[in-house]
């Protein structure tokens, strides 16, 4: 399967994830994906860069974080490298009940934090985190429509 | 992070002059709200029209506003792009903000000056 790649770079500086989200959005618009698709892929990768800034690297900003995006035929992937604190592996388990879904009516109760990853598994197909000799990666994927796997049970 | 603000009657129309609501300028953004909150503005217009991008942190720091309101006032949030839109659909915030098309609707609803508001 034939895979073209870039591999973004940037220092760990919360300042440069615009840089980040604005590359890859230009990325995603020259697939198949509609502009809403692409602009929805490129928050879901800002979100995991700001994680791996404020979590992993604890706001320092002489650390790098790197994006790879690979495209490939049947769908694209983002991978999130760092070399900071590992994340919890459980924090990328769907949770119960979903951080959407709250009761609109409390207001004491509405989430103002603890979105970014909700986003990240609504939005891609696969999510997934590996630390390999102090290097982690959160790689996300996201299938092209036609090349979805459908998980429906067939009727009838 | 620049905030315009605009009064029409006693509604206080508030614009982000940024194009990104992210997390690099969010708490900055959630301490201005919270002052205009605490100065005793209670029907707020939040106009995101020159916003085309908002991550969970700019998110958090509208909803943290609309907690800060305690129920004692209304804030409202208008001019949301389609990309932004979808932010507050995927997140169920439409559900929470009553959601405008542009300042004139929203300072109607909320009884304010819509001649000082733009369409």
């Amino acid at each position: 399967m034939s895979e073209r790649r870039i591999t973004l770079a940037i220092a760990s500086d919360l300042q440069n994830v615009p840089l980040v989200g604005q590359a890859i959005q230009r990325l995603c618009s020259l697939t198949s994906l509609s502009d809403i698709e692409s602009h929805q892929i490129a928050l879901c990768v800002v979100e995991a860069v700001n994680n791996a800034i404020i979590h992993a690297y604890d706001r320092e900003a002489e650390h790098e974080v790197q994006v790879i995006f690979s495209h490939y035929s049947d769908k694209l992937t983002f991978q999130i490298c760092d070399a900071g604190r590992a994340m919890d592996p459980n924090c990328l388990a769907p949770k119960a009940p979903s951080p959407f879904d709250f009761d609109p009516r409390c207001l004491e109760r509405l989430p103002e934090g603890g979105l970014g990853l909700a986003i990240i598994r609504s939005t891609m197909d696969e999510v997934s985190y590996t630390t390999t000799c102090g290097k982690n990666i959160l790689t996300l994927t996201r299938f092209f429509k036609s090349c979805r796997i459908d998980t429906t049970p067939l009727m009838g | 992070m620049q905030l315009d603000q605009r009064r029409a009657g006693d509604v206080l129309i508030v614009i982000p002059l940024e194009d990104r609501l992210d997390a690099r300028i969010a708490t900055d953004f959630k301490e201005q709200m919270t002052e205009l909150i605490a100065s005793g503005h209670t029907k707020i217009v939040l106009d995101l029209s020159k916003v085309e991008f908002i991550d969970s942190s700019g998110l958090g720091a509208i909803v943290s506003g609309l907690k800060r309101m305690g129920g004692r006032g209304e804030l409202v949030v208008c001019g949301l792009q389609e990309t932004t839109m979808t932010l507050f659909r995927l997140t169920r915030m439409d559900r929470v903000f009553q959601v405008f098309e542009n300042e004139r609707q929203a300072v109607s609803v909320l009884g304010g000056n819509e001649k000082d508001a733009a369409t």
